[in-house]
């Protein structure tokens, strides 16, 4: 739920995952570890950080979600962000692979899931997690039987 | 940066004092310029810092609760040394040096000057 929300007396009451202006937001509260889910209520992935764009003349504006164990490392503290972030570099498909990242213009709400549009064909964020079902799971004996 | 270089840093105010830590970050929702299609661009209003070293407010640094109250009397108690910090008065941010560990936000003003949480919530209640 928004921590607030506009007198709605005489007039619509924006929805509890509408975006409007004036809207605040506990980052700890109502965004970090929040389901993403796309138009259709499926998830997606969770938040597990911001991408802030320092602007000079104002506050940091959030320009992406970012997703995936490079981006959770950083939040753990100690050693368990030091051992995540090193599994995620040896595991990582690409050369210096950064945390995947969604554009925060995509997030069309923010309530008890934080809801974007994605096109179809773009559904996939985590690159790790699709190189393990195509490389790994997939191999193994029965993965073809496996439901749903 | 991200929003985990803010998230559990150490705040230093003017002077180099240590003020406490980094609990949450609010964030606000600012109309985008015109013909921009995102609608709003959210942007960081401001930190909530806990002074004391377990701070972590419990989760009741968020908003104010108002009740019932057992629970609001809590939440002021957990939060009654916490401090606001506005954007306007962090002068800048230094990441960690090594992953994991904390970095530091630089603030503009002496720490005896910030706010009471609790009391920027009662200015949070009348704002939109």
């Amino acid at each position: 739920m928004p921590d607030e929300e506009a007198d709605g007396r005489g007039k619509t009451r924006p929805g509890p995952e509408e975006r409007w202006a004036g809207r605040a937001y506990s980052a700890r509260f109502h965004l970090l570890d929040r389901q993403v889910v796309d138009g259709h209520d499926r998830p997606v992935c969770k938040v597990d950080d911001l991408e802030l764009e320092p602007d000079p003349g104002g506050p940091p504006r959030v320009t992406a979600v970012l997703v995936g164990p490079a981006a959770l490392a950083p939040r753990l503290g100690g050693k368990a962000a030091r051992w995540l972030a090193a599994v995620q570099r040896r595991l990582s498909v690409g050369e210096g692979e950064g945390p995947a990242r969604l554009d925060f213009g995509r997030v069309s709400g923010i309530g008890a899931v934080v809801r974007v549009d994605l096109p179809e064909e773009n559904i996939e964020v985590h690159a790790l997690e699709d190189w393990m079902r195509e490389n790994v799971v997939g191999r193994l004996p029965g993965a073809g039987h496996a439901s749903g | 940066m991200r929003l985990a270089d803010l998230m559990g840093a150490l705040v230093d105010d003017r002077d180099g004092q240590e003020v406490g830590h980094v609990s949450d970050v609010r964030l606000r929702e600012h109309p985008a310029p015109d013909g921009d299609p995102t609608g709003t661009l959210l942007k960081v209003e401001g930190l909530v810092v806990a002074t004391r070293a377990r701070g972590r407010l419990i989760a009741y640094d968020h908003r104010p609760v108002d009740g019932p109250w057992p629970l609001a009397r809590l939440a002021r108690r957990a939060a009654r040394d916490a401090r606001w910090v506005p954007w306007s008065a962090v002068a800048g941010h230094e990441p960690p040096d090594r992953l994991g560990e904390p970095g530091t936000v630089r603030l503009t003003v002496p720490g005896a000057e910030l706010d009471l949480l609790t009391d920027a919530h009662d200015a949070w209640n009348f704002t939109k």
